[in-house]
């Protein structure tokens, strides 16, 4: 009796689960769904609130990679510059966030306060101080203009999760490994980084996702095709004059960027999570 | 407590830092002028809007070629003119050379004229008398020319001539040609009324038409709280009101409004010209069943505000010669032909409008050459921004009911003096 | 090396960006605050009257009209935002059959460029939109006050609730199972467990989620920008700022805005973390 009680209890639970899923899985991806119809539909019914396209057609997509339209290259642009911007966050913020989290030194609370203070500026304040120093450097119209910016958009929120990670974390298992002999930095490496790994990647995600999508600073800072990523080239997209608002291919623009992020993730998480945890059980 | 001292400690080393930077901080490049051409010329950079046809590459490569060594290089901005805005100030601001030619909205050249931005032009060399003296207008600030008018833009009156063999000429014989003649499923009369600039361009034809303004003439003083032109928004606010103008209208911008026109739910309506190409497309609801008119007025054809770029140049810029003549090749007569025929703009040329082989491409333009020269620019200030949003939001107000005319109207009075007073 | 110094070490390059990118500026627009905004000419230093202006002067009425819609915004946005976070977390803790697929759906809203996401919505809530569509409604969304206040807090939600979804099941991740076992074996029920277990355990991820979802929503720009250009009450904080450096050209205002903006989100913070996150970073070693 008490086996059919708990199997139902269990059966339960499993079409509840099934159904909290289906509702998580319309709540985020209805919008995007109706994004994806909008960019298959051709600009005379672009706005008939079908939710099948009556005739299908790509002619949006041939609009953001067509002839003039620099959207290849732009993609390659945001790439260089989040990967770069993820790297830089992750290595410099991995080391403040293991001072902050380890370390006993006066001033703890400061440092933190200052890092959380770092993000409570409107952004349009520092943009144009900013502009007028890189102007001076000569450095308008370079990756590092945009990179250097948006590092320090994102250091705050990721030294901040990745100190309350690291401060969960087992330091018995890192004073063992230390007592056999590894030195500190072995001993981070092999021992707590592995472990912390759900979180430093998904701040990882975080921190990628949000250079991606700047536009801003990007858009003060890129004036040439050669180096503007996609949030700027969707800004240019246009219609026949000033005043149309090209919908669909702006549509088709936002999935294009958005799947690869996707689909990206999805490797990435398995890659790295994987071989992070091999790499630390091997250790 | 641990946040203040954070602070404290933050402002103490970015002091610091301030300091290393300015003894780091490399001086930009000096002009090189090794092209023996003479001072202010060589290669230049025109910060374009965005070039819907991609024809300007024709008008570059030509002037290029006859240009070798004063070549002008084109740099597409966002789409959006306040994204196109934001980069002209940043660069401004920051007395950047990147930009030597830029391509201004006609409210935005006293903005900028009046901080010194742009370097003043010659009247006499540019222009003369066939370019419209409307145009011209909006780019004077002081007495000076600071622009050279490029395009130019008016707005037309859409009407179904199908069901208003007619077009009215006033604002009640617009009404009452919708009490006669709409159908179920229509509404009377749609401009542009979301709040945003377009709003501003409706209220002041509204008001205009009526024969009130925003601000006198040279921009220094309201002139906004009279009868006139608390009748000219009361017009709107009415037909607000009574439904000649639908609800939903207030959420239009030109493309919301050019929809409703092209599917054939609405009688009327305020926009610019571009509406002609896609309203007589294929597949258009009211292919050959629209005309274009002037707008309506009080007591006859009223006044569109006037829309359109200036091209100015950088007072920053460190070939200002090579950019006047710029310049004045965009205003030439052969490239002001180029605009009307290829890119589908409205020339700042007279004489064009009345080219028979371009009216047969747009036959709208003798009506658009009346728009045109009867239009009256939006206020000239310094302070645009900020009079156009206390016209915006009380404009507004004034359409959703939430404020009375006349209190928008008194409202709008003390924004506007608090907006050119500073 | 002694601990101050490799602490010092590992602080300086993430300390060294941000001086150079955020506090540099930050200090350079509160310099300018101080100034006024002549068109030509050096400007002249006028104390603290582009704050009275601000707080009490022309600019008052709009002040704190946007101060009132941006903590308005910030308090829905954020309290669904962690509702629906805390439950997107669990489910996607609990599931292990197409997780992988569940969490890169959960990262679609985020992952959308923001001003694309608010086209989207900008077309969506149009009076002849698929929202009045789907349910037969004829609301003009972005054309009166409440729905427009409604489109924009949905928007906001839509697009970050699965922010604090990812932080908070990060969180989860680092929660050893055998204390999960431990206490079902022990019998306590799933609410009981949530409580005195999970919630525990994740709270410095939620707090740290909460209070950077706080930050972003009281900087809250595009969105209201895109969608209803700041009409109907949606004037942000941000908004206020963006109009007067770049639209109305007035750096020096525009910098008093952005300082009163900052010491506003300051003191929320503050207070938020003295209430509801002491010891939200583990040991406090000070």
């Amino acid at each position: 009796m008490s086996t059919t009680a708990h199997e139902v209890r269990r059966w339960g639970g499993t079409a509840g689960l099934l159904l909290a899923n289906g509702l998580v899985l319309v709540f985020c991806l209805a919008p995007f769904g109706w994004m994806v119809v909008s960019s298959l539909k051709p600009p005379a019914e672009i706005f008939d609130n079908r939710l099948l396209p009556a005739n299908p057609s790509l002619v949006n997509y041939a609009a953001v990679f067509g002839s003039g339209s620099d959207f290849t290259l732009a993609l390659r642009n945001s790439l260089v510059i989040s990967a770069s911007v993820t790297v830089i966050s992750m290595v410099i913020g991995v080391f403040a966030a293991y001072a902050l989290a380890r370390l006993k030194f006066r001033g703890r609370n400061l440092v933190l306060g200052f890092f959380l203070a770092m993000s409570m500026f409107p952004g349009v304040a520092i943009l144009s101080p900013v502009f007028q120093l890189f102007a001076d450097w000569g450095w308008i119209n370079t990756y590092q203009s945009m990179i250097i910016p948006d590092v320090g958009f994102s250091l705050p929120l990721g030294v901040w999760v990745l100190t309350t990670f690291f401060a969960a974390m087992p330091w018995e298992l890192e004073a063992a490994a230390r007592t056999d002999g590894a030195t500190p930095s072995q001993a981070f490496r092999h021992v707590i980084l592995p472990l912390s790994v759900p979180g430093v990647f998904t701040t990882a995600i975080l921190v990628f996702i949000s250079a991606w999508n700047e536009f801003m600073v990007a858009n003060s800072m890129s004036q040439t095709p050669d180096v503007q990523p996609v949030t700027v080239a969707i800004a240019k997209f246009t219609g026949v004059s000033q005043f149309d608002q090209p919908f669909g291919t702006q549509m088709a623009a936002g999935v294009v960027v958005t799947v690869p992020l996707v689909i990206l993730v999805l490797l990435f998480q398995r890659r790295i999570i994987s071989g992070l945890t091999a790499g630390g059980v091997k250790g | 407590m641990t946040f203040r001292k954070t602070r404290l400690a933050a402002c103490a080393s970015a002091g610091i830092l301030t300091m290393l930077l300015s003894a780091c901080g490399g001086g930009t490049p000096a002009a090189s002028d090794d092209s023996g051409l003479g001072p202010g010329r060589g290669p230049i950079v025109f910060a374009s809007g965005k070039d819907f046809t991609a024809e300007m590459n024709t008008l570059l490569a030509k002037w290029n070629e006859a240009h070798p060594q004063e070549t002008v290089k084109m740099l597409e901005l966002s789409a959006s003119p306040d994204d196109q805005r934001a980069s002209f100030v940043q660069n401004f601001q920051a007395k950047s050379s990147a930009y030597d030619v830029l391509w201004s909205d006609v409210v935005w050249t006293s903005e900028f004229a009046s901080r010194g931005w742009l370097e003043p032009l010659d009247k006499a060399a540019l222009g003369g008398p066939d370019i419209l003296p409307t145009a011209v207008q909006t780019a004077e600030y002081d007495g000076k020319l600071y622009g050279a008018p490029f395009i130019t833009n008016a707005a037309l009156l859409f009407y179904r001539k199908d069901l208003v063999p007619e077009p009215p000429t006033t604002w009640a014989e617009m009404w009452a040609a919708c009490d006669e003649h709409l159908t179920p499923e229509m509404s009377c009369y749609a401009g542009q009324f979301a709040q945003y600039e377009g709003l501003t361009v409706n209220a002041a034809e509204a008001v205009n038409g009526a024969g009130g303004a925003f601000l006198s003439d040279d921009g220094k003083t309201v002139a906004v709280d009279s009868p006139e032109a608390r009748a000219g928004l009361q017009t709107l606010v009415d037909a607000m009101k009574n439904g000649k103008i639908s609800k939903d209208a207030i959420t239009y911008k030109e493309e919301e409004s050019r929809r409703a026109f092209v599917e054939g739910r609405l009688m009327f309506l305020r926009n610019w010209p571009y509406v002609y190409t896609s309203a007589g497309a294929a597949d258009s609801a009211v292919k050959d069943k629209f005309g274009t008119a002037l707008l309506p007025g009080v007591n006859g054809p009223g006044s569109s505000s006037l829309g359109g770029i200036d091209l100015v140049v950088s007072a920053f810029s460190k070939h200002k010669e090579t950019a006047k003549d710029w310049i004045a090749f965009m205003q030439s007569e052969e490239t002001q032909r180029f605009v009307v025929a290829k890119m589908n703009q409205a020339s700042v040329r007279a004489a064009l409008y009345d080219d028979p082989e371009l009216i047969a491409q747009s036959p709208y333009l003798p009506t658009l050459k009346q728009s045109l020269t009867t239009a009256t620019p939006r206020p000239r200030t310094a302070d645009y921004n900020a009079v156009t949003l206390a016209v915006q939001t009380n404009a507004y107000a004034a359409l959703q009911g939430g404020k009375s005319v006349d209190q928008a109207i008194t409202d709008m009075a003390s924004q506007l003096s608090a907006a050119i007073a500073q | 090396m002694g601990p101050e110094r490799l602490a010092f070490r590992l602080l300086l390059p993430s300390v060294a960006v941000l001086l150079l990118v955020i506090a540099y500026p930050v200090l350079r627009a509160v310099y300018g605050s101080f100034f006024d905004d002549r068109p030509m000419g050096p400007a002249a230093f006028i104390g603290f009257d582009n704050y009275a202006r601000a707080l009490w002067g022309a600019g008052g009425a709009d002040f704190w009209a946007a101060f009132r819609v941006t903590f308005l915004f910030t308090v829905v946005t954020v309290v669904l935002e962690v509702l629906i976070g805390l439950g997107m977390a669990a489910i996607m803790h609990r599931s292990f059959r197409g997780r992988g697929l569940l969490r890169a759906s959960v990262l679609v809203p985020w992952a959308i460029p923001t001003a694309v996401a608010a086209v989207l919505w900008r077309w969506a809530f149009d009076p002849r939109g698929i929202v009045n569509h789907l349910f037969g409604a004829d609301v003009t969304w972005t054309g009166a006050e409440w729905p427009s206040k409604f489109a924009i807090v949905f928007a906001d939600t839509w697009k970050t609730a699965p922010f604090v979804a990812l932080l908070i099941l990060a969180g989860l991740q680092i929660i050893p199972k055998e204390v999960y076992e431990a206490a079902r074996i022990d019998g306590a029920g799933v609410l009981h467990r949530f409580r005195h277990i999970t919630l525990p355990l994740v709270k410095p991820a939620l707090v740290v989620a909460v209070l950077f979802r706080m930050l972003d929503a009281l900087r809250l720009y595009d969105l209201p920008a895109i969608l209803t250009n700041g009409a109907n009450d949606t004037t942000t904080l941000s908004i206020l700022v963006v109009r007067a450096s770049l639209g109305d050209l007035k750096p020096g205002y525009g910098g008093a805005l952005s300082t009163l903006t900052f010491l506003l989100i300051f003191v929320t913070a503050f207070l938020f973390v003295r209430l509801l996150g002491a010891g939200a970073l583990g040991r406090d070693r000070t």
